[in-house]
């Protein structure tokens, strides 16, 4: 079945939640959804409840941390904030990253 | 380092469930309210906005889920709930449940009774401090393969130099009889040892003191120091026991303290004397036999004092010359205590190998028990299909219930470990009383009953492995490719697993294996009867009383025993006294039989060819003191006895199987001694008694043959006193009377010859208990087994019958229809089993001189018989409820 939605691939998730309480400081779950949506052209297939599996993994290794906090709105939300380890974290994965897209780019558009 | 601690964080959730979870609701309710927030925010109604708040989020249950796989170890976390739900499967199948246990228990307590008796044996734990650096020392002589044990002179030289071991000690064999003043004598177990053996064991005595090396000076006084049940038992507590005067064969040795119960070092002793050191010209081999102990030092290894005790060795022997010639090279070779007393030598890992390997067996047994109990749970598993198929409907995985499968088997399994180790305990209790028993003798000092922290262990590891076999194999059955069509069927009543060729295969091999085990428990419980009633004699055997008589080399023998009869015959309520090689009735020596007149074994009919009868040498009087009557020819004359000439006299067996019945008083017979081609003299015989024993069917080997033994011409004989009443009661004032003939003799178990039956029969006794739990085992395994497959095929045609019963059909067609396929697979398996079984008591039995080869097939076609009706009984239950099935009922269950 063809999908418009862009798979995510396994472990970016973790990436690029690091990412965005990196650039946005302290979110909790909700505003994280909206922020993965709203810089991401296409939607991602990504209901928001996935999102917990990631949070609870990072927060396990001690790249995040969560603290309840109260809403704009007033509303209680539990916030998660980012690390030092965690900044750590998210400085090799980038550069990880960056390094293996590149090659994956350079193979994909040499061969076409 | 995160993933550590990622990996505790998850370990440490997996056990602390509740906060995490509500922590995680209280996480996503926050979450949809502030979706639906926004929802209201952009018009919405707030019913509506609730249910777009739940469709943004993807599904709340899917989620939680999720998080729960990341956040825990979800197996780990289901534990308790999956043993939970084991146990009420227990309870709720007590049928299932009591079989299970019984079957595995027996496979598991075997093996734990096994590994706890081979632990005992080669490296128990020693109640001794340090006692894991306790080692035994002995000189090795590596061409004869063989232990130096006469080496009193080379303990002198290494005991005041040897640096690498502590308490370096000795002991050796204290061979005579403990006299008491009161003239009552005994056989005590009794060791010349070091004192260093009792500050090796640094066991406080009981009252006075222990032995010291002052003790061991030459020419220091006597003294010896006794156990207490040797205390209790001869001098009846006596608090003022130190400073008693007891003759050791005939030295006086002054008692100077008492060892409590459980000091028994070097082994099984209760009466300690000093080892006094030898004269500086003993040499190696020269001297009694002697055990060296000691403890390595902390922090050296045996290597080290291997080492020393080498260079101590090349030290002195400066010249090297003992060395020199491979012959008489030795060196010191270091072992574990225990282990040194029993195997003497150093290479003996491959018989340990091959009694560790015997556990193998109880694993065999294991894994057969475990796959029957598997058959089992798999036609349990079966009934709870819906449960299943509902299960992994909603989610859950194959490996999940798998898990749960595996818990409620390891529960069972678990509770198998539990029983058979309770088994274990009691049958190692039971093996070391009769060994006592048997023996006379108490275990050494190390033997306990109570089971060690290994054979727990390795129970345990059984119980996994059985839960394995047990719940994996039918959970993979049951979860396997074919659920997901189940799922559709699941509404349409009635099982629709099916017994595959896996378990319609274990069915068949179980029917015949119990066929087959049977079988052997019955050849081998009858050949073991058999050996009971091997000791039914003609001789009133409560009237005679033996002991093994040894007589000092030094000894004037004949003159000495003469003594030793005219005193007993003297005593009143003696009839006869006597002796010979061994007791009447009871083992033999072997004599092969040539005859002088080729025709004269014509008619006997042969063992592997060659002819053997029992033979024993005995002295004066024999045949009157046993009762043995005369039937033809003429006894030993008393010279022929004390020449030791090759005369003969042969039982009634003898002239009906080898003789065919002729007279054989007169014939020459001798032993054509292959080994050195020289052939025995040639013995007349001259005269033929009656048999001691009463066996059906004997056969030539059972004959007997007797020949004179004079008494300076064997180590040792069996002294034979006949009594006039029951000679049990005089067994201690026929000891002292004999004894007060010379105190340096050795008189040896002095009983009466039904106490020695007694005895004998113990073992067999035992054996034939085994038999009997092992045949049980099988019988109930396969009736379950059985049981379980009908009951299975019933649950699977519950809807046939009824349909079948509203149709009208007869009972007794329903049942053949549906049970047939049930019955030929017991049918094979019974037909399967049967030749083996014939072969096996055909055989077996004969070998024991039995019942032959049709008698045989006649016992396995009953076993045969047997197993069918046990099949057909246990198929009672299911086909009652198959009749009882209303028509109604089974369609209803749509």
């Amino acid at each position: 079945m063809p999908s418009e939605n862009i798979e995510l691939l396994q472990g970016t998730l973790d990436l690029i939640v690091l990412r965005a309480l990196s650039t946005m400081g302290p979110l909790h779950a909700y505003s994280l959804a909206e922020r993965l949506a709203q810089v991401s052209d296409h939607p991602l297939s990504l209901n928001q409840g996935t999102l917990y599996p990631a949070l609870v993994r990072l927060e396990h290794k001690g790249h995040i941390k969560g603290a309840w906090g109260k809403t704009e709105s007033n509303r209680e939300a539990k916030f998660y904030q980012i690390t030092k380890v965690g900044d750590a974290e998210l400085k090799r994965q980038t550069e990880k990253w960056q390094r293996l897209s590149g090659l994956v780019n350079k193979l994909l558009t040499k061969n076409t | 380092m995160s993933r550590l601690r990622r990996f505790a964080s998850r370990i440490f959730l997996s056990l602390r469930t509740s906060r995490a979870e509500s922590e995680l609701s209280r996480e996503i309710s926050a979450h949809l309210q502030l979706l639906e927030d926004q929802f209201v925010a952009k018009g919405m109604s707030r019913e509506d906005a609730r249910y777009a708040a739940k469709r943004a989020f993807g599904g709340v249950e899917q989620a939680k889920e999720l998080q729960r796989d990341e956040r825990s170890f979800r197996w780990l976390a289901g534990w308790p709930m999956d043993l939970k739900l084991g146990m009420r499967m227990l309870v709720k199948t007590p049928g299932l449940t009591i079989v299970a246990v019984i079957a595995l228990a027996v496979a598991i307590g075997g093996g734990a009774a096994h590994v706890e008796f081979v632990k005992d044996l080669f490296h128990p734990d020693l109640p001794i401090p340090g006692g894991d650096r306790v080692v035994g020392i002995q000189i090795w002589k590596p061409v004869a393969r063989e232990a130096e044990s006469r080496a009193l002179a080379d303990f002198a030289t290494w005991r005041g130099r040897i640096t690498t071991v502590e308490h370096f000690g000795a002991a050796a064999w204290l061979e005579a009889h403990l006299i008491t003043g009161d003239g009552r004598t005994e056989r005590a177990r009794g060791r010349r040892m070091t004192a260093s053996g009792f500050h090796l064991v640094a066991t406080p005595p009981l009252i006075g003191r222990t032995l010291v090396e002052d003790d061991e000076r030459p020419g220091a006084a006597p003294v010896a120091v006794i156990g207490q049940d040797l205390w209790q038992a001869r001098f009846q507590s006596d608090p003022n026991i130190v400073g008693r005067t007891v003759h050791i064969g005939s030295v006086a040795h002054t008692i100077v303290g008492v060892m409590p119960a459980g000091f028994a070092f070097p082994s099984d002793t209760n009466l300690w004397t000093p080892l006094t050191m030898p004269a500086a010209n003993l040499k190696r081999g020269e001297g009694p036999v002697i055990r060296m102990f000691g403890r390595l030092k902390e922090g050296t290894s045996s290597d080290q004092v291997e080492a020393e005790l080498n260079a101590l060795l090349a030290a002195a022997d400066p010249t090297g010359s003992a060395q020199a010639s491979a012959a008489t090279a030795v060196s010191a070779d270091i072992r574990p205590y225990v282990d040194s007393l029993f195997m003497t030598d150093p290479d003996n890992a491959a018989q340990r190998m091959v009694l560790y390997a015997a556990n193998l067996l109880f694993l065999l047994l294991l894994a057969l028990c475990g796959a029957n109990v598997a058959t089992l749970v798999f036609a349990r598993t079966a009934t709870r299909e819906s449960e299943i198929t509902v299960r992994t409907a909603l989610g859950a995985s194959r490996g999940r219930i798998s898990a749960q499968l595996f818990a409620e088997a390891l529960v069972l399994s678990v509770i198998a470990a539990a029983v058979g180790l309770a088994i274990a305990k009691r049958a190692s209790g039971w093996v070391t009383q009769l060994i006592e028993q048997a023996e006379g003798e108490p275990r050494p000092f190390w033997w306990n009953d109570s089971l060690s922290a290994e054979t727990i262990l390795y129970a345990l590891g059984l119980a996994v492995f059985a839960a394995l076999i047990v719940g994996v194999t039918p959970a993979l059955k049951a979860t396997g490719k074919q659920l997901q069509g189940r799922l559709r069927e699941a509404g349409a009543g009635g099982s629709t697993m099916t017994f595959g060729r896996l378990w319609t295969g274990i069915i068949i091999v179980q029917t015949a294996v119990t066929v087959i085990c049977l079988a052997l428990a019955a050849s081998l419980g009858w050949t073991a009867y058999r050996g009971l009633h091997d000791y039914d004699v003609t001789f009133p055997r409560e009237q005679i009383l033996t002991a093994g008589l040894v007589l000092p080399e030094s000894a004037d023998k004949p003159r000495a025993y003469r003594e030793i009869a005219r005193r007993l015959k003297s005593e009143p309520g003696v009839v006869n006294v006597s002796y010979a090689s061994q007791p009447p009735g009871a083992g033999f020596e072997q004599f092969e039989l040539e005859f002088a007149e080729p025709a004269a074994a014509a008619s006997a009919v042969l063992e592997d060819d060659v002819l053997w009868t029992r033979s024993a040498r005995v002295g004066p009087n024999y045949f009157e003191t046993v009762g043995i009557p005369l039937v033809a020819g003429r006894l030993f004359t008393e010279s022929e006895i004390q020449d030791s000439r090759p005369v003969a006299v042969v039982d009634e067996t003898f002239v009906r199987l080898i003789l065919g019945g002729r007279n054989a008083v007169g014939l020459m017979v001798r032993e054509p001694s292959e080994e050195t081609d020289k052939p025995g003299p040639w013995h007349e015989i001259v005269g033929v008694v009656k048999d001691v024993t009463i066996m059906p069917r004997k056969k030539t080997d059972d004959a007997m043959l007797y020949r004179p033994g004079a008494i300076d011409t064997q180590p040792s004989v069996d002294l034979l006193v006949r009594t006039a009443g029951s000679a049990a009661p005089m067994s201690q004032r026929l000891t002292v009377a004999a004894l007060s003939v010379d105190p340096d003799m050795r008189l040896m178990d002095a009983q009466s010859m039904d106490r020695l039956a007694e005895q004998d029969a113990l073992a067999v006794r035992f054996f034939l208990k085994v038999f009997a739990v092992v045949a049980a085992v099988a019988l109930l395994l396969s009736t379950a087994g059985i049981y379980a497959l009908i009951s299975f095929t019933l649950s699977r045609r519950t809807r046939e019958i009824g349909i079948r019963v509203a149709l009208g059909a007869e009972p007794r067609r329903i049942i053949r229809t549906v049970f047939s396929r049930a019955f030929i697979q017991i049918g094979i398996g019974v037909l399967a089993g049967a030749l083996p079984a014939a072969v096996i008591v055909g055989r077996g039995v004969e070998d024991a001189g039995g019942i032959g080869t049709a008698a045989g097939a006649g016992v396995a076609l009953g076993l045969c018989a047997f197993v069918l009706l046990v099949a057909m009984v246990s198929c009672i239950p299911p086909v009652r409820r198959a009749l009882r099935i209303q028509p109604t009922d089974a369609l209803r269950t749509t």
